[in-house]
């Protein structure tokens, strides 16, 4: 299994250096720059300007330098739980052009943590809403307890997530008056608990879409397992439909839903922008947009790197979780 | 006995949890009324709190609260001289000596605020080293652009030479390149604040850009508040600064910037009492907020114009000024504003906004879709025909679409002429336009102080935010002699004069004059319509409502 994971880790860095590439070629060849303005900055000033970012260098230096700049030179384990990837890896992101005196690696380390929270907590909800009615409807197949969540769940694969935000926004936000509609903490809050409600409408939104994938996908993989022999010989051995489900069918009936685990976080993670965007949430996703919009060159690279490789490795993981709870897959 | 009183007790919580539960929330606003607190929706996260550094809004927004300059915004009158850190200044004879007497006044670091921190202050803006985009601002000051140019050369000029002098603790004396009667108004500019060079040497020297020196454990200033804590695209708050000279007058206790740049999500926190101003008001929701809601909603004068440029260098036809003034002519600006924007603006028939005092504003042209025929025939396409096609750009914004949509329609309709329309993402569209890759191009202009000086400077030959290839030797001449003209009637002559010149030929199509429209909660008080949004926050006042 160390071997495993070891390849896969070695196959990141050429990975990683193709998406770099890319995107610093993509990035840089798009017109406007980081200080064009309305009201242009005089040559003069832009000059120095350049200078002072390590503009004004020949585009290969500042490929090679960001590339040298970008490689991990050690680990700290303790460093990189906090996102600090400057102490953790030795990576040195860069100054932002957007904000100034703040260094990408600092952006981050400031802006994940939110989007992670926001994403976990929205695959956790996903999970406990589409896995159980899921299998409600499939232990209830062709009855009304079938039909109800799986049309709410195509009602919730077919809106998106900018529609969606904002409707709930309205009803539960200015209608109802329940919870807030934007923002993530709560702005004179002592205790974590008043956070609480911020966090309601934009987990709930983010969650919904994938809430429904779970629960067709539940549903699909339950039906085939509940028609399987072992099934029919746990009924007869008198087990009860509960300890059946949980404890038989479950387990197996979960495959497909594990393994559309790894698209699901990529799909959180990517999804989250538009759901930071809607809610005003301090995350990592406003970044990745507005950093485009600015032309703030390092964020962009650095916001583009840093998903492509958390993406890999959440992927990486739920290919180690697929094996654990398989026994017909092994790690090769 | 004891599980008795567990019960009890816990009956007790969860009635009194659902009691609370159901009375109304308070809503932030109210509460935050109660506390003297500002819940302010300011656009954009704020690039840099460096008066020197910084440009745009949302950052003068909140630089404005933390440092004041020699002169203060006035509350109502945006020509109006409100002290500041000077108690005072005078004049010599011929006007272009300026000696301003500082009060007694403390940075929030104890230190005292002294002709010398602004001396400092100038010459750290007027290093070149520093990079301040607003430099060009202080070249009013006698030697200033040689100095800043010569930095670095061969024969650097050395600062004593330039006119800025502090002559003691309190007195300052700035030296101008010649009379200039505004130059008072253009300190309330942040670039002419000053920033404690104690502090500024202590993180990184007068040069650095790393912005350490303004983080909140850091910050230090002299204005009506202080910095209280920063959290990127989160929240930035000032509280009320005890050591500020004039204390006495500030009235809140603190403010609450939130960096928010969807009008939606900026209107949906305002009516869910989620913050007292919003930034903007997006357009189709103005008539709604009209007939709803009048009480919250604000449309202010701003001196601002929005003008469509034209490439005057690229085709022959749009280097013809028939043509121009042919375009010009038929646009029923009023229709424009009353049916299509509805936002309270002002047609405009001339660049310079009106509102600056002495100066004398006056419609250029009218709308004349008769005359336009006639000089689009004269130029050789009578009813159009045989008008080659021209594209209009604009930045992507659901506002400039439905402007050129009406405005190819009334060409059409008027000239006979087809003009295309296309959208650009906003950096591109900036290069484009100042690659001069475009036929005509949507712009906007808001001024830096309150002068004509602002809008027309720019149009000179060569000027970097000219843009249409246009330039003419008369109007470079007045434009550069205006400033040395000495008093402000004949300055203002000649700038007349250069407006005209302007508004003969055309190389930009006046459309509108801007107002700015947001929402504001009627708790606020104290907060006036001012022509640039510069606001002394030390007025603005919060009214708790009588229940």
């Amino acid at each position: 299994m160390l071997k495993f994971i070891f390849i896969r880790l070695l196959q990141l860095i050429p990975v990683l250096i193709v998406i770099i590439t890319l995107t610093f070629v993509m990035v840089r060849s798009i017109p406007g720059g980081p200080f064009s303005a309305e009201r242009k900055v005089s040559e003069h000033v832009l000059e120095k300007l350049n200078e002072h970012y390590g503009l004004s260098d020949p585009l290969y230096v500042q490929y090679f330098s960001y590339l040298k700049n970008v490689a991990p030179k050690k680990m700290d384990l303790a460093a990189l739980v906090r996102f600090d990837l400057k102490e953790g890896l030795g990576i040195d992101l860069g100054p932002s052009f957007r904000y100034e005196g703040r260094t990408v690696n600092e952006l981050i380390a400031e802006s994940f943590p939110v989007s992670f929270q926001l994403g976990a907590m929205a695959i956790l909800l996903a999970l406990l809403i589409g896995i159980p009615a899921g299998t409600i409807a499939a232990l209830n197949k062709n009855s009304t307890f079938d039909y109800l969540p799986m049309s709410l769940a195509m009602f919730g694969i077919c809106l998106p997530s900018f529609v969606l935000g904002p409707l709930f926004a309205l009803i539960f936000g200015l209608w109802l008056d329940w919870f807030p509609v934007s923002g993530w903490r709560a702005p004179g809050g002592f205790y974590w608990s008043d956070n609480l409600p911020y966090r309601v409408l934009p987990v709930l939104t983010l969650s919904l879409y994938y809430a429904a994938g779970l629960a067709r996908l539940t549903r699909g993989g339950m039906l085939e397992v509940l028609n399987q022999d072992y099934i029919r010989t746990a009924r007869a051995k008198g087990l009860s439909t509960w300890i059946v489900t949980t404890k038989h069918a479950l387990r197996a009936g979960l495959i497909p839903v594990i393994s559309y685990l790894g698209p699901v976080i990529a799909g959180v993670l990517s999804g989250s922008f538009i759901i930071e965007m809607i809610f005003q949430i301090p995350g990592l996703g406003r970044h990745f947009i507005n950093a485009a919009a600015n032309r703030d060159y390092t964020l962009v690279l650095g916001t583009v790197l840093f998903y492509a490789a958390l993406i890999i490795i959440l992927n990486l993981i739920v290919d180690i979780i697929m094996v654990l709870i398989n026994p017909k897959l092994k790690f090769e | 006995m004891g599980n008795h009183v567990f019960t009890r007790s816990s009956l007790l919580v969860i009635t009194l949890l659902a009691l609370t539960g159901c009375e109304p929330r308070k809503t932030d606003v109210e509460i935050a009324t109660e506390r003297g607190i500002l819940l302010w929706a300011n656009g954009s996260e704020p690039k840099s709190l460096d008066p020197q550094v910084a440009t745009g809004v949302p950052e003068n927004h909140v630089i404005s609260s933390l440092i004041e300059g020699l002169i203060a915004y006035h509350p109502t009158d945006d020509t109006a001289i409100e002290p500041g850190m000077a108690e005072r200044f005078e004049t010599n004879n011929a006007g272009n000596v300026y000696t301003f007497h500082l009060r007694d006044a403390q940075w929030t670091n104890g230190d005292p605020v002294t002709a010398h921190d602004f001396d400092y202050s100038y010459r750290r803006i007027l290093n070149p080293a520093l990079a301040g985009e607003y430099v060009n601002m202080l070249f009013v000051i006698k030697n200033a652009k040689d100095y800043y140019e010569s930095q670095g050369g061969e024969n650097p000029l050395p600062w004593e030479e330039v006119g800025v002098k502090a002559l003691n603790d309190n007195t300052l004396e700035i030296t101008l390149v010649a009379p200039m009667s505004y130059f008072p108004s253009m300190l309330k500019h942040y670039s002419w604040f000053p920033v404690n060079p104690r502090v500024i040497e202590a993180h990184g020297g007068m040069t650095a850009r790393n912005g350490q020196w303004y983080q909140p454990e850091n910050h230090v200033g002299n204005g009506p508040f202080r910095l209280k804590n920063w959290t990127t695209n989160q929240i930035l708050e000032v509280e009320k600064n005890p050591t500020y000279w004039d204390a006495k007058t500030v009235q809140l206790n603190s403010i609450r910037y939130f960096p928010i740049e969807s009008q939606d999500s900026e209107n949906r926190l305002f009516n869910a009492g989620g913050v007292h101003k919003t930034n903007e008001i997006p357009l189709h929701k103005i008539e709604s907020y009209k007939a709803e809601n009048p009480e919250v909603i604000r449309i202010d004068p701003y001196l601002g114009t929005y003008f469509y440029r034209v490439n005057v260098s690229r085709n022959d036809e749009l280097a013809d000024k028939r043509v121009r003034r042919a375009l010009t002519l038929s646009i029923d600006r009023k229709s424009l504003v009353e049916n299509v924007i509805r936002g309270g603006q002002i047609p405009a028939h001339y660049f310079v906004p009106q509102g600056i005092k002495g100066y004398s504003s006056q419609d250029y042209f009218k709308y004349d879709p008769e005359e336009a025929r006639r000089l689009l025939a004269e130029a050789g396409y009578p009813n159009g025909e045989g008008f080659p096609h021209f594209e209009i750009q604009y930045n992507t914004s659901e506002q400039h679409k439905t402007i050129a949509e009406t405005i190819q329609q009334m060409w059409k309709e008027t000239l006979g002429i087809n003009i295309g329309i296309y959208n650009q993402e906003w950096k591109v569209y900036l290069d484009a336009q100042s690659n001069l890759d475009y036929d005509i191009s949507r712009a906007g202009w808001i001024g830096d102080y309150v002068d004509p000086y602002t809008f027309l400077e720019m149009f000179t030959t060569g000027n970097g935010n000219n843009d249409t290839g246009w330039s003419n030797p008369a109007y470079d001449k007045l434009i550069y002699g205006a400033p040395l003209a000495g008093d402000t009637e004949r300055r203002y002559t000649m700038l007349n004069d250069a407006e005209t010149i302007l508004m003969d030929e055309l190389p930009i199509i006046p459309i509108y004059i801007y107002t700015r429209f947001y929402l504001l909660h009627p708790l606020v008080k104290n907060w006036n319509p001012k022509l640039l949004d510069n606001r002394n926050l030390k007025y603005i006042k919060l009214e708790p409502t009588v229940q």
